[in-house]
């Protein structure tokens, strides 16, 4: 067996997997968004049937289709989606630059650490920190209980079950989801080129605006994809810290799965998801290849 | 470092800098705090106490969901690191159509919201029994491959990333040497990537663990896992056991990263003698 | 089957494109049993590619290679008798030195006793049999090649392939790693194939020296052949900077303007060539020395080498001579001075 055959046969594994596991459930999604509900198992019409005269005969129905298009709850999801999914994007940028420049121009010695610091909440419980703040923003929650106490305020602030709440929550959960790209390009820009900038006569703000940023582009556009494309259909966050004015596409897609038990509206919702992101997916692809040096 | 800022921009930095990780852990001290509080509410401290606590080691429910997200967690990200090792070196040796479809599907995995991939998964599973007769109903079996998914694509990062790095002549002398293909991967490189299988499997780990939207989908009755577990009486109201059971997790993770971390630092000195 | 021991490697019209780009371009080479083939060559002229084709680990887009008469060309390296040894030096780092050399017994599954008999043997040919419980990164460079060494001659193969043997090596080690090594390979006997674009070390390691260029061989012969008798100015100035002089054929006379003189040429030879002559091959006469050609020129330049001084002339014509002469000799700029040479010091190439 020559090296390449080898390669070739182990890849089998991973392709075939990725054939069952991701491209055949997109299909099924489509088959199943064609179909109404019902009450048996499985939840969902068939496509065929057999009529009288033995001939297959289409069943499907574009009916989930139609209430999406119809129905303003949906584009109100969609907008709702994308609206939170730019603001947290904006948030999270605006502060993980100076933290990820920051861990970046840190001595060697102190990177570890920093950059340890950023991904240990990541690894405890998502869920768990996105509830943890349910505490600090409720009426009588820590937030309110300081300002009331110091006298900011006069009356509690009507924070959590807002869609202020939501951004809170979406900065928390995706902070490190950017930190850690813009960190990544930020230690490639080598500490010469910022130094021949500052010998020529750059003050650090200029060199930051005509040196790194531009350097730095392509790695922070990335970063703000890794942050928008899953904060688009969030679910937790918005579920545990939004209100009745607050409706994205995760929770619709939720709501129709397991309060409706609508699958076919659900599929469809999937689907339209999927379409809106394909675009930020495919551009996050291009920036990736194109800086095959690894992370 | 000659390109340092100065005074108030200096002082700008900082302060943005030190509210970003005030940010992060804000919330997770608060959670260790409450989670000795002994009073239910938020705002009056009642007291040092450890009730809390032993009312999570009487809490069957949670003690079973626990067990059975550690094992599902255990199963996935073992079997995720042979995927995901098996991705990572396509990654890197293949080329052409294979190696874009293959690039294409591990990056969607790591990015698409949890609600797709949950759903999809779902609707795979039905299909499959119905068509084979397996995965015979919602369980731990489809949360286990649900999470091996998901996780490969993790650890096939990881691996890819660190397979680049690797001498390619490292292999090719091993081959040059007499060994297959097979033989000079599974005795020469993989050894030398072991470090980032470790990674690869601890994050798959952690994501089992931490994964609350996939698993209701493709879970059933009777095998709730830990985070759904903790979902539900959340919604029903703040219950101070999770805070005991977020402090137990967050301690437990902080204890594995750090020690992870200086055992990675032990092994790298170069003045190592084995 | 019996085949002369002079082709004992046979590379016979290999070639390998990647793309449009031909690496190497219809190359055959003959070595004989026990010599050292050199190839020799600037970066990207192929001998890489090819070297790597005699181990397996490039397949050629067409051509054969033969060892002792035996067509290895579909064979995948780990069947082939041919072992490597690379620039990086490749150890595996996870292995002791003597894991690393017992490596490739262990694929042949030979007796445990046998394989370690024959580790020995390789610690010993290389002196590193102290060593043989160090990791590789706990040995110097010099340290690490000789294990690279061992290891590929472990399996005592057939034809030994080196990737720039004292490439990595820094000036002090080179020397003494190149006298080394030249005894080891004698004492082995092992037909070899050097890799190197140093000429330094192609002209004291090979028996023949294969001169590449842009995928194809030059030049064929030995180091004294080709040093003496270039085939043309890039093969001449591998081994060092040449002082050209543009010439020209007319009526069964090579013309050479600049020197002013000319030589006897075959008869019908036409057109321009050039002529070359070595810095070190041209005197600065002192008063009352002769040679048999002989011209005049300006010091620009008198530049102190250490072992030698290197002078910067210029003729009439403004065409600059270089020559190295002793360091003593204390030539100031400015000062006109007669430079002497021999003619069979000049060589006759393409234009």
């Amino acid at each position: 067996m020559t090296a390449a055959r080898f390669v070739s046969t182990t890849a089998w594994l991973p392709l075939g997997w990725m054939a069952v596991f991701l491209l055949l459930p997109v299909a099924i999604l489509l088959r199943v968004s064609l179909s109404e509900p019902r009450f048996d198992q499985p939840p969902y019409t068939e496509l065929f049937a057999i009529d009288e005269t033995g001939h297959w005969v289409w069943e499907g129905s574009l009916q989930a289709w139609r209430w999406l298009f119809e129905d303003p709850t949906y584009r109100d999801a969609l907008l709702g989606s994308l609206v939170m999914a730019s603001l947290t994007t904006i948030a999270c940028l605006l502060l993980s630059l100076p933290m990820a420049w920051a861990i970046a121009r840190a001595p060697l010695a102190w990177r570890t650490a920093l950059l340890l610091a950023v991904i240990l909440p990541f690894w405890t419980s998502f869920l768990i920190r996105v509830y943890a703040w349910i505490s600090l923003l409720k009426p009588e929650g820590l937030i309110n209980t300081t300002l009331l106490g110091t006298g900011i305020i006069d009356t509690p602030l009507l924070i959590l079950h807002t869609n202020a709440a939501v951004l809170i929550g979406m900065t928390y959960a995706y902070l490190p989801f950017m930190v850690l790209p813009l960190y990544a390009t930020f230690v490639r820009i080598e500490d010469d080129l910022l130094q021949a900038a500052a010998d020529l006569g750059a003050t650090p703000w200029q060199t930051f605006l005509r040196i790194s940023l531009p350097l730095a582009w392509p790695g922070v556009l990335a970063g703000c994809l890794l942050v928008f494309i899953p904060a688009m259909g969030d679910f937790v966050v918005p579920d545990l810290l939004g209100g009745p004015d607050n409706y994205m596409l995760g929770t619709a897609l939720w709501n129709e799965f397991f309060r409706n038990a609508d699958w076919p509206t659900a599929s469809a919702l999937a689907l339209t998801m999927l379409l809106v992101l394909l675009a930020p997916l495919a551009l996050l692809q291009r920036l990736q290849r194109r800086d095959e040096v690894p992370a | 470092m000659t390109t340092r800022a100065r005074g108030p921009a200096r002082a700008g930095f900082i302060t943005a800098v030190s509210f970003g990780y005030a940010f992060l852990y804000v919330p997770i001290v608060l959670l260790v705090i409450y989670s000795f509080n002994d009073s239910r509410l938020v705002t009056v401290w009642g007291g040092f106490s450890t009730r809390w606590y032993s009312a999570l080691l009487d809490n069957p429910v949670l003690l079973t969901a626990a067990w059975r997200s550690l094992q599902v967690a255990t199963i996935s990200a073992s079997l995720a690191t042979l995927v995901g090792l098996a991705a990572g070196l396509a990654l890197v040796r293949l080329s052409g159509l294979r190696r874009a479809l293959l690039m294409a599907s591990f990056g969607s995995l790591l990015v698409m919201p949890d609600v797709l991939i949950g759903l999809s998964m779902l609707l795979l599973f039905v299909n499959l029994e119905q068509w084979l007769g397996w995965p015979a109903g919602r369980g731990l079996t489809t949360v286990s491959l649900a999470h091996l998914t998901l996780a490969s694509a993790y650890v096939a990062v990881v691996v890819r990333a660190r397979l680049l790095q690797l001498d390619t002549s490292i292999e090719e002398a091993a081959r040059d040497l007499g060994a297959r293909p097979g033989q000079a991967f599974w005795l020469v490189t993989v050894p030398l990537i072991k470090p980032a299988l470790i990674a690869g499997w601890l994050l798959a780990f952690t994501l089992s663990l931490d994964d609350l939207v996939v698993a209701s989908f493709v879970s059933g009755p009777g095998s709730s896992t830990l985070p759904m577990v903790i979902y539900s009486s959340v919604r029903l109201g703040v219950t101070p056991e999770v805070n005991a059971l977020a402090t137990l997790l967050i301690a437990a993770v902080a204890l594995g990263v750090i020690s992870a971390a200086w055992i990675h630092h032990m092994i790298s000195r170069p003045d190592t003698r084995r | 089957m019996a085949v002369d021991a002079a082709e004992f490697l046979r590379i016979e019209g290999i070639t390998r494109r990647f793309g449009s780009i031909h690496a190497v371009d219809a190359v055959s080479l003959d070595v004989a049993r026990g010599d050292t083939l050199c190839l020799l060559g600037p970066s990207g002229c192929g001998k890489s590619t090819l070297l790597r084709t005699i181990a397996g680990l490039e397949v050629p887009d067409a051509g054969r290679i033969l060892i002792d008469g035996e067509d290895v060309t579909g064979m995948p390296p780990h069947e082939r008798p041919v072992n490597m040894m690379f620039q990086s030096y490749a150890l595996f780092p996870h292995m002791s030195v003597t894991r690393n050399i017992a490596f490739g017994l262990e694929r042949q599954r030979l007796p445990r006793a046998l394989i370690r008999d024959r580790v020995d043997e390789m610690l010993a040919l290389v002196s590193l049999t102290e060593f043989a419980d160090r990791r590789p990164h706990q040995l110097s460079g010099g340290q690490r090649q000789r294990v690279a060494l061992a290891r590929a001659l472990a399996r005592h193969p057939r034809v030994l392939l080196l990737d720039e043997p004292l490439g990595a090596l820094d000036r002090q080690l080179r020397e003494r790693t190149r006298i080394e090594l030249s005894a080891i390979l004698e004492r082995v006997g092992v037909t070899c194939v050097i890799v190197t674009h140093d000429q330094e070390e192609a002209l004291t390691l090979a028996d023949t020296i294969a001169v590449m260029q842009a995928g194809r061989v030059t030049q064929v012969g030995t180091p004294d052949a080709i040093y003496e008798h270039p085939v043309d100015r890039e093969t001449a100035e591998l081994f060092g900077s040449l002082n050209l002089f543009p010439a020209s054929f007319r009526g069964g006379q090579l013309h050479c303007p600049a020197l002013g003189f000319s030589i006897d040429a075959p008869a019908g030879q036409q057109g321009d060539a050039s002529l070359a002559i070595r810095p070190e091959r041209l005197a600065v006469l002192r008063d009352g020395e002769q040679r048999n050609q002989e011209i005049t020129a300006i010091v620009e330049r008198s530049d102190f080498l250490g072992a030698s001084r290197l002078l910067l002339l210029r003729l009439d014509d403004q065409t600059g001579i270089r020559v190295l002469t002793d360091p003593g000799n204390r030539v100031e700029a400015g000062a006109e001075v007669r430079i002497g040479f021999d003619q069979d010091a000049i060589r006759v190439l393409p234009a």
